[in-house]
């Protein structure tokens, strides 16, 4: 994470180049998105678990498109959720 | 029987497996998100009179801005064809830079930076080189 925000091509403006000097920050973002992508199978064990998970996927993608510009995969995956939403209640519910 | 072993009858097998190496990161998740995370070469561009003047004072094209407002960052969220323009001409550099169908990435600059360029200068030349953002 240090070094897309340090000198890749995709901060969308420079003064985020400032998050590659806070590894912290970027080492907390970093365990959180693995932490839920590892408990994300879980999260369909029913529907109050997996609409919180929706949401934290929603923010990952939404930040990708603030910082990163890449605002064409936002509303391409939201647009699954409701497929996974069926998923869920159709083979495990509750 | 003699049988002898050709370069047609291994290629099927060069095909499964190129096929295998192109559907199996597809499928199988990895966070290896980018192949290497490296400067990306940037694209920048010298005005001329001529064709035969030499290039002098080089400028980013499309540099970043400083910052952007809040407002700003919302909209780009919905309609923001211009930093995807941009991310593809970075795409376009970097298989230029590696020899990747070099002519069709150089044609596609050309183009995007020819009709930028007539709208914001009158220079009647301009030449392109690809630098490169440093590590810190």
């Amino acid at each position: 994470m240090r070094d897309v925000f340090a000198f890749s091509a995709y901060p969308v403006a420079e003064n985020m180049r400032a998050l590659a000097d806070r590894p912290k920050l970027l080492l907390a973002g970093s365990w959180l998105v693995i932490t839920c992508e590892l408990l994300f199978p879980f999260s369909l064990i029913s529907q109050w678990t997996l609409i919180p998970f929706l949401v934290l996927a929603a923010s990952f993608h939404t930040s990708n498109a603030l910082f990163f510009g890449l605002n064409r995969f936002v509303l391409a995956w939201i647009a699954a959720y409701p497929s996974i939403l069926w998923l869920q209640a159709r083979f495990i519910g509750g | 029987m003699l049988h002898i072993v050709t370069g047609n009858e291994t290629r099927p097998e060069r095909e499964t497996v190129r096929t295998l190496q192109l559907i199996l990161p597809a499928l199988i998740p990895s966070w290896n998100f980018f192949d290497v995370i490296a400067p990306s070469p940037r694209i920048e561009y010298a005005l001329l009179t001529s064709a035969e003047d030499a290039p002098v004072h080089w400028q980013a094209f499309r540099p970043r801005p400083e910052t952007l407002s809040a407002l700003t960052l919302l909209r780009r969220l919905f309609w923001n064809p211009r930093w995807n323009e941009t991310l593809f001409l970075v795409s376009c550099a970097e298989r230029l830079s590696q020899g990747i169908t070099p002519d069709h990435s150089a044609r596609e600059i050309l183009t995007r930076m020819k009709r930028e360029l007539a709208q914001t200068t009158r220079a009647s030349h301009f030449c392109f080189r690809l630098g490169e953002d440093q590590k810190p």
